[in-house]
Formats: structure tokens, C-alpha cells, sequence
């Protein structure tokens, strides 16, 4: 799987138009420089010798050296990889907590006030666009109250919050009319009527028999888009010039580290692979009846 | 989960931060340090970053003027092919080394090996020769009159010759220099640390530290000024220029750079071969509007080929607004009904507006086409790709810029308007050819006598100005921003920065 999608890597990362060694030469650079860089960034061989190495390097776990910085994008990865791990898991915090309550709380009180408030708040929540709310959300708590950093991440905690929340904001929108669909779903399965005909309080029929069944879609649907938050929130990273793998991608695809391009590649699809499997055995977790042999 | 967000509240709370009492800076900027190896520097930032480490024999001042620094002075023989500098004495690096003309060897011939991007500053040397403890001469292969230039260029700093051994290439990670700040720290993508140098040649260092810190986006790095979170930030987005002003505790820096902008076509052929239509096209371009709403009004109005505060500009009339002339220069070039061009521009957004302007200004005069705007790699291949032989090109305008970063006319002018300079040798991407500009530049760089190199530049700009091989748009006025307690930071011309002066006032 991973063989078949470095291959795919490395093609589409030369298929791009434009030469890294122009790039990294300068705007001023004459010929005589580039081509001494082409040289120097083993460019000047052809494709299929350039593919072997690559292979070769990547079968020892060496993912080559930054066409752009001269460092080790093992290195240069791993420094970034824990700020956008850390915003991931916060933006992915937030956004559990906020869209599991709200669209929990639009399912219980269906068709009640509190229903069309959390669900008109999740609409505005994905319409919202994430650089206009980050700027926002700077102006205030930043700017205009001081309590918080506006950008940038030296390993403060208080460097987290802004970034996360909004980072969390969009997928917590998406979160709750997800719970909110589940949770009806769910509310209208048999077990839930006999449960009430049995008896049950309604408090335990909601907590115990509706809303961990409901939960099932609602993992498959954090696990999609932890996924996703795992690459680097480009906006987000840019906003809050946060350092992790987003911006690193975009600086890399501006310049054409080709390098630094197929390893992220490669980083992202490993990291769907990884979540899926992860997803499954969460599945198994809530749902005993869930079995995999 | 009750007490998770009990944590963040209490955390947000504990958090308010201070940042008062400390001479530390933070400098924000919109790029990301990329190396710090001088020799092997292309951009601009992190060599003005090294320039805060290291120094040159030469360097520049505020107004890019040449001055002596690690040298005291130098002399030239009249061919401009020996170049002997006197080095000041008693300097030492950061780790203690001492600055000496073995210092200079090791790192002139270093850049000599031609393994570096800047290593192209000393192509025209044929050998160094260390005279004495204190003194070095040049020999070049041929008449090089800009090599001061090149000398005073960020690309030939000095490093020390042990970190230099130490390290090998990895001194991009451990620069030491003879500079007004010691090298702190590194962390990639993050930011960049230099500390004061308490043994500084120059005088005392009035600042501890300062940090360099990448801010991509320009509105979260005005609210970091205006948070107190960073006493400097470059550049300042011309779009937020009202809600700076408006703060009282930030003043607005502007300084005229040598970035000039322009309109390239390519000259040899049909339809912009005939000169008529260039000068049409020039006749067509409304500056002032272009300038106002495409770039913020943050540039002024070519008036030469060379931007006013490059060495040896001579001015020049301003290119009129007038499309009644352009029209009529049009129909004597025989092209009364127009004719059909295709637009390139990278695709910076302020890029795209201005040649959007262009665009539609042109198509007054006849001259229509779509616009393809790319990403900046993109574009470099779409223009470099171009062959010079091929006779049925299609008749482009691309949105072009030059920033000369020696300083100097010759680099402002051969790059881009010489025979030598078509692509992919240097950046004349319109193949304009003209044996008097040759010459001309042939004999600018004939002698390093400023009065006999004043002279040719000075023909070469008179004459250049009216052959309109571009459509000449703006040279860019730079915008940055700081707050009032900071002294002492400005940025250059150059599109650098000085922060051997910064000072915090309370």
C-alpha cells in the first residue's frame, strides 16, 4: 500500500511545473549557479536514477535532506509534528466537546428552543469562514483584552487556545448535526420503545441505550476528520503562524522541495491507514457486539 | 471531563502575560529563515539576519552607500582588475578567533570553490593574495568595476575560519561573525535568536536579544505590534495602513527600496520588435492608478530603468498618461486595429490586480488578451522555458521585478537588458538586444573610476529610458512598522534590514 503511494508521491511531486533549483537559487541567480545547484541537489540525473535512490533511501528510513534548509526532513518533520499533534488534539477536544453537547442536547430537546439554538450556532459554526474567525478571535482576546498570545508557539499552553478553538470551532459545527442525525436515528429503533415501555427512566434510556449507539457514527466521523487536522490546518497554521506541517507543506510546495513534499505525502497517508484501523477498534470498544476475528 | 475545562479555564486565566522590563526584541516578519550560511544565502531575509551576525570587509549604510567595515580602506588600479584592501585591526570573532587576512582567504576561497548560491560573487577573481597580516589583494580575471559592490554584497560576509573548520557546511546552524550579535538559536519554522555581543569593535550593543519570527499572515502580525507582543513588523500590509496610523503607541515606517516593477514583452520579435508599440504601451499605462489601487500607493513612478537609491541613477521624465499618443504611435506601427497578447503574473494577489490594470488599460489601445496568473516557481519556467530562436512566440506581457542586491548599476542593468542575459543564462526574458546598450554596459564595468562609471550609466540610462524595452510601472516604497519605544531598526533599500543600532526607550 504505502509502496504504491510512494510511487505516486514521487510522480506527482515531478510532475509539478517549476524547478526547485531556480528557487532555491534566488531571483537574481544566473545559469551558472542554478545548474551548479541542479548538480548539488543530485537533479542534474535522469528521473528513473533519481526514483531508485529515492526508494533506496526510503527503504533505510532516510527521507533525504531539504532541498530548501540543507536539514533532515526526518528532523525538520519531527519539530513540527508535535505542534500540529498538540493543535490536533486540542481543536479535536474542543470540537467533541462542544458538537457531542450540542447535538446531543438538539436531539433531546427536539423541536424545543434549544435545539434550533445549538443547530442555528453549528450552521454558523461551518459557514463561518476559520481565517476571519482566527482574526477575530485575535482582535478580541488578544488585542483588545491582552490575555492571550496571538500567534506563534514556543510550547506555552496559552499558545494553544486560540489556534485550537478555531481550528475546533468548524469541525464542532460538523460534530454536532452529525450527533444530532445519529441521535435521532437511533431514537427511533425499537430498543428505545421497549426500553420506555419496560419502564426505564427516561435519563438512563437517553444516556445509556440512545446515546452510545449514536456515538458509533460520530467516531467514524472524528476519526475522518482527526485525520485530516493531523496533515495541518493550512489556515489555521498560517493565522496563528503556528509551526507545524501545514505551513511546512505550503513553504515546500512554493519552493519545490521535492523531498520534504513526497515524505509529508507519504506522512499524511500513513496517517489514514493508522486512524482507520484505530476507528475500527473503537467501534469494538463502544459496541461489545462488534467483533473482529 | 469537568475537570479539563476547569484546567482551561484557570489556564487562560494564569496566562496574562507581561512583557515588560527586558531589552528583548521581537522582530516579525512575513518569511521564514532558511539558512545562515552567508555564502550559501538567496533571500534576502535570512542574509539580513546574517548580516546582524557577520560583516563584510565592505558594507552598506541606510541609503545603500558603500562604507568600509572589516576593511579600512582599499585601492585600485586603473584596469579595475586588482582590487587591494587594508584590514582594520584588533577585531576578533565571536569565539575569540582573530580577524586577519588569513580570515578573509579561507572564506573568499571558500566561495571560490563555486559549491555555493552565492559563490557567483567572486567569479570575476582569479586569485587572492594575502599581502601582509592585515592586508588582502584581488586579482580578476578580466575589468570587474562593480567588484566593490560585490564585496559589500550579503553573499561575502565573513565567518570565522575555526567555525568554518568546526563545522564544515553545517555553519548555516552555527554562524559566528565579528558582527554586533552572537548567534543564540535556531528552531525551523519557529524563529531565530541573537543575543548582544558584549565585545562588539563598534561601540555598545544597546539591546540583549532579539528574536526573528515568522508571521505569514500580515493582520495577526499588526496584532502583534498592536498587542505589544512584537516592537517590530515587516512588512506592514498596505491594506491595514489606516488602522496602524490610527494607533497611537505605533509609528509607520517608509522607505524607498530598489525593487523596481515593470512590464516585459518580448522585443524580438513582432509586434513589440517595433518600438512604436513599446512606447504605445508605455504612453498607455496609467502609473499613478496602477500604484494607488494595485499596490496600495505604496510605490512611486518609474523614472528610470534603475531605481533612484541604486549607484549611478540618473533620472529621467516620468513616461506621461496619454492614450490619444499611444494610439496614434499605434497606428503608425501599423497595428491600428490592435492585437491579441497573453498576460503573465505570478499570482500574489497584488500582482494579479495590477496586471488586471494593465490589462484593461491596454485593451484601450488595442491590445486585449486573457491573463495566467501561477504560483512563483510556475511562472520562472513558463519564462525561462522561452527559446530564443523560436520564431512564432506568442506576443506576452509578464509582470516583472528586480531587486539589484549589490547596489550597483551594473547588476540592475546586464542581468535584465544585455545580450548575455537571455534566458536561462540571466533574466532577460523580453530577448532584448541592442549593441549600444552593450556597449554601454561593457564600459561601465571597464573601470572602478565612479566618474568614468558615472558617465556610462548615465548614457546607458538616457538611451535605455526612450527604447522602452518594458513597460516601465513603479519602483516600491517598503512599509514596515514599530512601536514608539524602538529606535534604531529600518529597513534597507534592498528589501534588508539594519538592527545594529536598535535601542528600547521607556
Amino acid at each position: 500500500m504505502l509502496v504504491v503511494v510512494s510511487i505516486l508521491a514521487f510522480a506527482f511531486v515531478h510532475l509539478l511545473p517549476g524547478d526547485p533549483a531556480r528557487m532555491m537559487a534566488g531571483d537574481d541567480a544566473d545559469q551558472a549557479t542554478i545548474e551548479m545547484l541542479r548538480k548539488e541537489l543530485g537533479m542534474d540525473r535522469p528521473l528513473p536514477v533519481q526514483y531508485l535512490t529515492y526508494m533506496k533511501n526510503l527503504a533505510t528510513g532516510d527521507l533525504g535532506t531539504s532541498l530548501r534548509t540543507k536539514l533532515p526532513v526526518f528532523d525538520e518533520i519531527m519539530l513540527r509534528y508535535g505542534p500540529t499533534m498538540y493543535l490536533a488534539i486540542m481543536g479535536m477536544a474542543w470540537s467533541v466537546i462542544i458538537g457531542v453537547l450540542f447535538g446531543a442536547a438538539a436531539a433531546i430537546y427536539n423541536g424545543k428552543w434549544q435545539d434550533y439554538t445549538a443547530m442555528m450556532l453549528s450552521v454558523s459554526g461551518i459557514s463561518v469562514p476559520q481565517f476571519w474567525l482566527g482574526l477575530l478571535a485575535i482582535q478580541f482576546f488578544a488585542v483588545y483584552l491582552g490575555w492571550l498570545p496571538v500567534a506563534g508557539y514556543t510550547g506555552k499552553f496559552s499558545e494553544l487556545i486560540l489556534p485550537s478553538f478555531t481550528l475546533g470551532a468548524t469541525v464542532a459545527a460538523v460534530m454536532a448535526r452529525f450527533t444530532l442525525s445519529a441521535f435521532l436515528d437511533v431514537l427511533d429503533e425499537e430498543y428505545i420503545s421497549t426500553a420506555r415501555a419496560k419502564g426505564v427512566v427516561e435519563s438512563l434510556v437517553m444516556w445509556k441505550h440512545a446515546f452510545r449507539n449514536a456515538l458509533i457514527p460520530v467516531v467514524t466521523m472524528v476519526g475522518l476528520q482527526f485525520g485530516f487536522l493531523l496533515g495541518g490546518s493550512v489556515v489555521v497554521e498560517t493565522v496563528f503562524a503556528w509551526p507545524g506541517l501545514g505551513r511546512y507543506m505550503i513553504e515546500a510546495v512554493g519552493v519545490r522541495d521535492y523531498p520534504v513534499l513526497q515524505a509529508l505525502l507519504l506522512l499524511y497517508s500513513f496517517h489514514f491507514v493508522f486512524i482507520n484501523l484505530l476507528v475500527d477498534m473503537v467501534y469494538a470498544l463502544i459496541n461489545p457486539e462488534i467483533r473482529y476475528e | 471531563m469537568k475537570r479539563v475545562i476547569l484546567v482551561l479555564l484557570v489556564s487562560m486565566l494564569l496566562v496574562a502575560p507581561s512583557y515588560a522590563g527586558t531589552k528583548d526584541i521581537i522582530y516579525a516578519s512575513e518569511s521564514t529563515a532558511k539558512s545562515l550560511d552567508p555564502h550559501d544565502t538567496s533571500d534576502t531575509y535570512s542574509g539580513a539576519i546574517e548580516r546582524a551576525i557577520c560583516q563584510g570587509l565592505m558594507g552598506f549604510d541606510k541609503d545603500l552607500n558603500i562604507i568600509p567595515l572589516l576593511a579600512e580602506s582599499y585601492t585600485f588600479n586603473d584596469a579595475a582588475t586588482q582590487f587591494t584592501f587594508k584590514l582594520r585591526q584588533g577585531i576578533k570573532f565571536h569565539d575569540g578567533t582573530p580577524f586577519n587576512a588569513e580570515a578573509v582567504k579561507v572564506n573568499i576561497e571558500r566561495m571560490m570553490t563555486g559549491k555555493y548560491k552565492r559563490s557567483s560573487l567572486m567569479k570575476p577573481v582569479e586569485s587572492l593574495q594575502v599581502i601582509d597580516e592585515y592586508a588582502v589583494q584581488f586579482n580578476l580575471k578580466e575589468p570587474f568595476g562593480a567588484f566593490v559592490n560585490a564585496i559589500a554584497h550579503p553573499g561575502s560576509l565573513i565567518l570565522s575560519p575555526k567555525a568554518l573548520k568546526t563545522y564544515g557546511d553545517e555553519v548555516s546552524k552555527h554562524p559566528v561573525g565579528t558582527g554586533p550579535f552572537i548567534f543564540d538559536e535556531w528552531v525551523s519554522g519557529s524563529h531565530v535568536r541573537i543575543k548582544k555581543n558584549p565585545d562588539y569593535w563598534r561601540g555598545e550593543v544597546k539591546v540583549d536579544s532579539i528574536t526573528f519570527r515568522p508571521i505569514p499572515e500580515s493582520g495577526s502580525r499588526l496584532a502583534m505590534l498592536r498587542a505589544g507582543q512584537a516592537q517590530y513588523i515587516y512588512p506592514m500590509p498596505a491594506e491595514l495602513l489606516k488602522i496602524a496610523e490610527n494607533d497611537s503607541k505605533i509609528d509607520i515606517i517608509k522607505q524607498p527600496s530598489i525593487i523596481a516593477r515593470y512590464l516585459v514583452m518580448n522585443t524580438r520579435y513582432k509586434p513589440f520588435a517595433d518600438v512604436r508599440v513599446r512606447r504605445a504601451v508605455n504612453y498607455a499605462l496609467d502609473k499613478k492608478s496602477i500604484i494607488k489601487i494595485g499596490w496600495g500607493g505604496a510605490a512611486t513612478e518609474a523614472d528610470s530603468i534603475l531605481p533612484p537609491n541604486l549607484q549611478f541613477y540618473k533620472k529621467q521624465a516620468v513616461w506621461p498618461y496619454d492614450p490619444e499618443k499611444a494610439k496614434t504611435l499605434m497606428k503608425e506601427a501599423g497595428y491600428e486595429k490592435g492585437f491579441e497578447v497573453v498576460f503573465l503574473t505570478p499570482n500574489a494577489s497584488n500582482r494579479l490586480r495590477v496586471t488586471e490594470m494593465a490589462q484593461q488599460q491596454l485593451a484601450k489601445i488595442g491590445i486585449t488578451g486573457k491573463i495566467e496568473s501561477m504560483d512563483i516557481a510556475s511562472f520562472y519556467n513558463k519564462l525561462e522555458s522561452q527559446k530564443v530562436d523560436d520564431a512564432s512566440p506568442l506576443p506576452f506581457i509578464g509582470f516583472g521585478g528586480w531587486s539589484a542586491s549589490t547596489g550597483d548599476a551594473d547588476w540592475g542593468t546586464r542581468p535584465l537588458i544585455s545580450t548575455d542575459a537571455f534566458p536561462p543564462a540571466m533574466s532577460n526574458f523580453g530577448f532584448f538586444a541592442d549593441k549600444k546598450v552593450d556597449d554601454f554596459i561593457t564600459a561601465g564595468l571597464a573601470s572602478a573610476d565612479p566618474d568614468v562609471r558615472k558617465k556610462a550609466y548615465a548614457d546607458l540610462q538616457d538611451y535605455v529610458w526612450a527604447q522602452a524595452p518594458w513597460g516601465y510601472l513603479f519602483v516600491d516604497t517598503m512599509l514596515a512598522a514599530k512601536t514608539k519605544n524602538l529606535k534604531g531598526i529600518y529597513p534597507m533599500p534592498d528589501g534588508a534590514f539594519s538592527v545594529e543600532s536598535a535601542e528600547l526607550t521607556d
